[in-house]
């Protein structure tokens, strides 16, 4: 909360915020348009879920108001299931342990699809008008 | 030695196109919060007046600055810092970009 205050103060009378965050479903794995595996990524979606308490809670404030939301899905490329292997090693998100095998064996692009939540926020002033 | 990751985040766009669909950037002062590798900043900076983008990880935003085309100038400006501590002067943006920082 404090860092949103901190930011959201450098805003513009009637300034707007756009806050991009992931949302559930897990991130699906896919390889050739199949579904190969789903990645376990409570750890991010948990932090996404703070940061919506966060804005939220300036929402019921009537600091900021919603006007507008889209949902989309958003692909990450690789070379291979090695390199996705990799790239998650040090992510907030962990691969089940009985996907390693069968991704380490896909030498061809694999993608993860991952679902996310664009909100668009305005500062409030007198009046708040959805768009 | 290892190999650098063959990887490419949303080059479809899915995240810029989003953002031009609820934010309109023409002719604005735009701060965002969580820049990384700078994959969104010339995307906002394309139509934005001035964009301020930042993020703690220093070895991301040197990547950024080497991929920032000359032609954006002084336009775009990269910082090393985290939100909770960069110091912005008050009512000075019309839009805030949070890029999966908050």
């Amino acid at each position: 909360m404090h860092v949103l205050r901190h930011v959201i103060a450098s805003l513009k009378p009637g300034g707007v915020v756009l806050d991009l965050q992931v949302i559930p479903p897990n991130p699906i794995v896919e390889a050739s348009g199949d579904i190969v595996c789903e990645i376990d990524g409570a750890r991010l979606l948990e932090q996404a879920a703070a940061a919506t308490v966060a804005i939220d809670e300036l929402v019921a404030r009537r600091r900021l108001c919603e006007q507008a939301v889209d949902d989309h899905d958003v692909r990450h490329h690789y070379r291979t299931g090695a390199d996705l292997i990799d790239d998650f090693a040090d992510s907030g998100r962990k691969i089940p342990d009985d996907a390693v095998p069968s991704l380490l064996g896909l030498d061809r692009p694999v993608v993860v699809r991952e679902r996310c939540r664009l909100r668009r926020l305005k500062l409030l002033e007198l009046e708040c008008i959805p768009v | 030695m290892s190999q650098p990751i063959a990887s490419a985040l949303d080059p479809e766009g899915a995240h810029l196109a989003a953002l031009r669909r609820l934010g309109n950037f023409r002719d604005k002062r735009v701060m965002e919060v969580g820049c990384g590798e700078g994959r969104l900043t010339v995307g906002i900076a394309a139509d934005a007046t001035y964009v301020l983008a930042f993020d703690p990880d220093a070895a991301s935003v040197e990547v950024a600055r080497k991929l920032l085309p000359a032609i954006y100038g002084s336009r775009i400006e990269l910082e090393v810092a985290s939100a909770k501590e960069i110091e912005i002067a008050p009512h000075s943006f019309d839009l805030v970009v949070f890029s999966w920082s908050l």
